[in-house]
């Protein structure tokens, strides 16, 4: 099996540089003949590379400790879907299950556009395969999945323990798929640079691959965070730590190009700005790969001892050069004759929206990165750490909330202020009374009652828009409301599930504001018997126990939370001693989670002999906000992935 | 270049000036330290905890052993009455520079509050500049399509959510969704 999948990999390659030749020879001869030899090189790279693939989920699950991948990344006693999940454990197979979604997401798009666009496909194949054929050389060269340890181990290191969650073994196949998902758009948007065809064409193309890249990096981040939550044992959800960091900025760039491509399709406008953008969250993806596999930056998440680092910034730099390069050449077609009606349009909050989405990325990426270049310019190491990206995302942040608002109530092409004046009453109305509310109940902190204010703001506008949308459906089809409003939904799921996605953002945002500014935290240390009261509970200390499950030391505390003298839930607090060549403890916490907060509890410190134990508890408002808002995100993603008749009909052929 | 362009131009480009000017203390202010907290709470938000599994966790958030007893020694530090600068002096003479999480307002640690700051604030000026540019030039060749024609006669000749009538509106919504959806 080790042999299969080595011999795939290096049968992958081969097929992979065949298609690349094969696409450009065809493009440069217009041969279809080579173009459809190109296709199904695509096709064979992607059997081997799934090939190999499997072959390293069965030498993970069959405990093949003969394998270095697999004698580092897994132990026998680990739970099947944990073994899997070994895959994207280590590098080696973290960079194997990247080359596997390449390969599929190229083989989709190279069958679903077989008979269409004949001149872009070369280049699309070519652009694909290149980087499948990088990442195959990565492993080829550098990071060998198969390589044989020399010996069969008795066991193996097991995977790192904070990587045994739940979350963490969907969170990083979502997050590739999302930053592997834009290599198609990608791959179009360097197809049509280079063939010169910049109309919209491309750009329909990829629309539904643009927003399927975009819910899975979505639903990576969400995860990630949730991950952080439960398991890292700090009461909250996002450090911003690099590798963090390194998701959210493809996801902000994303949304930005999401918007500005409106306006592309309906104006013809913002040519240079969109290709920039795809291009940006691209090369965004590859950085962010980098950062986890460079180590120059310090992070819970990134690769140890990896040599990688150079390859990936000599990759980022080709495609870089090579990208924004095609754009100078293109840039008198690119150009397009901007025209605007009124200042006062959705076009204009649209350019808004991108500016303070990049800025917000920039941030990002600025923080990120200051402490290489203070490094490198002085010579002196430095940290830059949440105090910078809550200071300086937080403003950001408030007034892209404030443009989520204000965008739908602003027509396309021209809006006249008597009926901005109609359309503000009720948002408007809606947010100062919620800061009224605010300012009255005794909330001080601006940052939170302006989050507060402007989420109510934007929900209002939102209703608004759903309401009279649905209003004027009924009365002029004569269904009833609820019918009118799937029907309004489903006649424009792209406006209408952008609203529900805005609907999502809200519900994060309100669980961000009320999580960051409200949060309650107490220590104490009790004896079996004994209570401590906090934010309305009433926690009694039961037992504290040690024991072994499946080869993990457990220590564990029982604790019974009281609610007006009623016993309401049971609680249990615990430390994990997983095995291995040192023990790795993790800190498994206990949530009792409702809508309005999250009691979070931490065993921090215990003695079995006296029986006691020290816990650290954090009262976390609205923290299920946050969640619920990633569920609602997902269904408005959804709703806009629908098929559209309209576009099926409407897609040109080139 | 007419004086007419020539004459925007410049007040965009003052205005881009003047937007640079106030980004650098906007980010000076976002740099300051909270007056509305203790000495302890203040630095306990501002040094790193170094224990290696939670790089940049504040120790005053970091739940592990290694923050708890930087928090005692911060306690002992601001109960011996030492300023700020003092006590980070300390941290950092211990424990290195990199616990120091929150960059200075001043210095060379200033670019990292400013630069998105400035980017903001001028890339504001400049998309307006570009929204300005595209308004004249709609003034000056915008040809009049039949649509607009209509809008010209029309007293609401935005199709906003102002319209009264439901099948205005729906015949508003469609029309925008026609020309927008493929």
């Amino acid at each position: 099996m080790r042999e299969l999948g080595q011999i795939c990999l290096i049968l992958s390659l081969a097929t992979a540089g065949y298609a690349v030749a094969a696409a450009l020879l065809g493009a440069h001869r217009r041969s279809p003949g080579l173009t459809q030899s190109a296709r199904n090189a695509v096709y064979a790279t992607a059997v081997l590379v799934i090939t190999a693939g499997g072959s390293l989920i069965v030498l993970l699950v069959s405990d093949r400790f003969d394998v270095r991948y697999v004698a580092q990344n897994s132990r026998a006693a680990m739970p099947l879907v944990y073994k899997i999940s070994a895959l994207w454990g280590g590098m080696e197979g973290s960079l194997l299950l990247w080359a596997m979604i390449l390969v599929m997401y190229s083989s989709v798009a190279a069958y679903q556009n077989r008979q269409r666009h004949p001149a872009l496909m070369p280049y699309v194949h070519a652009t694909c395969m290149t980087t499948a054929a990088f990442f195959i050389s990565l492993m080829l060269f550098s990071a060998d999945p198969f390589t044989p340890l020399g010996f069969t181990a008795p066991d193996g290191q097991g995977m790192n323990p904070l990587l045994q969650n739940p979350a963490m073994a969907i969170h990083p196949p979502n997050l590739y798929l999302g930053f592997v998902g834009f290599t198609i758009p990608f791959a179009f948007a360097i197809a049509a640079l280079t063939t010169g065809r910049l109309d919209t064409t491309w750009l329909h193309s990829t629309r539904r691959w643009t927003l399927i890249a975009w819910f899975f990096l979505s639903v990576g981040v969400t995860l990630g965070a949730q991950w952080a939550y439960v398991e890292l044992g700090w009461g909250g959800y996002w450090g911003w730590d690099p590798v963090e960091n390194a998701s959210l900025m493809p996801w902000l760039v994303a949304t930005a190009y999401l918007h500005s491509v409106m306006i592309e399709e309906k104006k013809q406008m913002l040519r240079v700005w969109n290709v920039v953008l795809i291009i940006s969250t691209f090369a965004l993806c590859i950085f962010g790969t980098f950062l986890t596999r460079s180590g120059i930056v310090s992070s819970v998440h990134a690769f140890a001892n990896s040599n990688l680092g150079p390859m990936f910034a000599i990759f980022l730099g080709i495609i870089l050069a090579i990208s924004f390069g095609l754009v100078a050449y293109r840039l008198p077609e690119l150009k397009s004759e901007g025209k605007l009606e009124a200042v006062l349009s959705r076009e204009s909050s649209f350019l808004f929206n991108n500016l303070v989405l990049v800025v917000a990325c920039f941030a990002v990426l600025w923080g990120t990165m200051f402490p290489v270049i203070t490094e490198a310019i002085t010579g002196t190491q430095m940290t830059v750490g949440p105090p910078f990206f809550n200071r300086v995302n937080v403003p950001i942040m408030l007034l892209l909330l404030l443009l989520t608002g204000v965008g739908p109530l602003i027509a396309w092409r021209k809006a006249s202020l008597p009926s901005l004046r109609r359309a503000f009453v009720m948002p408007t109305t809606a947010g100062a009374a919620t800061l009224f509310a605010m300012a009255a109940s005794g909330v001080r902190d601006f940052a939170s009652m302006m989050a507060f204010a402007l989420s109510a703001f934007v929900t209002a506008t939102i209703v608004q828009e759903f309401w009279r949308g649905a209003r004027a459906r009924g009365s002029a089809t004569g269904e009833p409301y609820h019918r009118a409003l799937i029907g309004l939904t489903w006649r424009n799921k792209r406006r209408y599930g952008g609203y529900i996605i805005h609907i999502g953002i809200v519900c994060m945002a309100i669980g961000i504001a009320g999580s960051s500014s409200f949060q309650r935290e107490t220590q104490a240390t009790l004896s079996s018997g004994q209570t401590f009261d906090f934010a309305g509970y009433r926690l009694q200390m039961g037992d504290l126990e040690l024991f072994d499950s499946a080869g993990v030391q457990v220590v564990s505390a029982n604790l019974v939370a009281f609610q007006n003298e009623q016993p309401k839930f049971r609680m249990w607090p615990q430390r994990h001693f997983h095995p291995g060549p040192e023990v790795q403890p993790t800190t498994e916490v206990a949530i009792w989670s409702t809508i309005r907060h999250d009691l979070y509890l931490v065993l921090a410190a215990w003695d079995l002999d006296r029986g006691s134990a020290t816990f650290k508890a954090y009262l976390n408002p609205l923290v299920k906000w946050i969640w619920i808002g990633g569920l609602v995100l997902v269904f408005g993603t959804l709703i806009c992935m629908l098929p559209d008749r309209s576009a099926e009909l409407g897609a040109r052929n080139y | 270049m007419s004086n007419y362009q020539s004459g925007r131009i410049g007040i965009f480009v003052a205005l881009a000036i003047a937007a640079f000017f106030v980004a650098i203390p906007t980010s000076m202010w976002l740099a300051r330290p909270p007056s509305n907290v203790t000495q302890a709470e203040r630095l306990g938000a501002e040094i790193g905890c170094t224990c290696g599994t939670c790089p940049l966790r504040p120790i005053a958030t970091c739940g592990c052993g290694f923050a708890d007893t930087m928090l005692v020694r911060l306690d002992t530090e601001v109960t011996a009455g030492r300023t700020d600068d003092e006590i980070m002096a300390i941290f950092v003479a211990d424990y290195g520079n990199s616990i120091r999480i929150k960059p200075k307002g001043t210095g060379f640690d200033l670019m990292v509050w400013a630069a998105p700051m400035v980017l903001l604030m001028v890339g504001a000026v400049a998309m307006g500049a570009v929204i300005s540019n595209w308004r004249s030039q709609s003034d000056l060749g915008l040809e009049k399509t039949p649509l607009d024609e209509q809008r010209a006669r029309d007293p609401e000749p935005s199709p906003s959510l102002s319209s009264t009538d439901p099948t205005r509106y729906l015949e508003i919504v469609e029309g925008e969704l026609d020309s927008f959806e493929d």
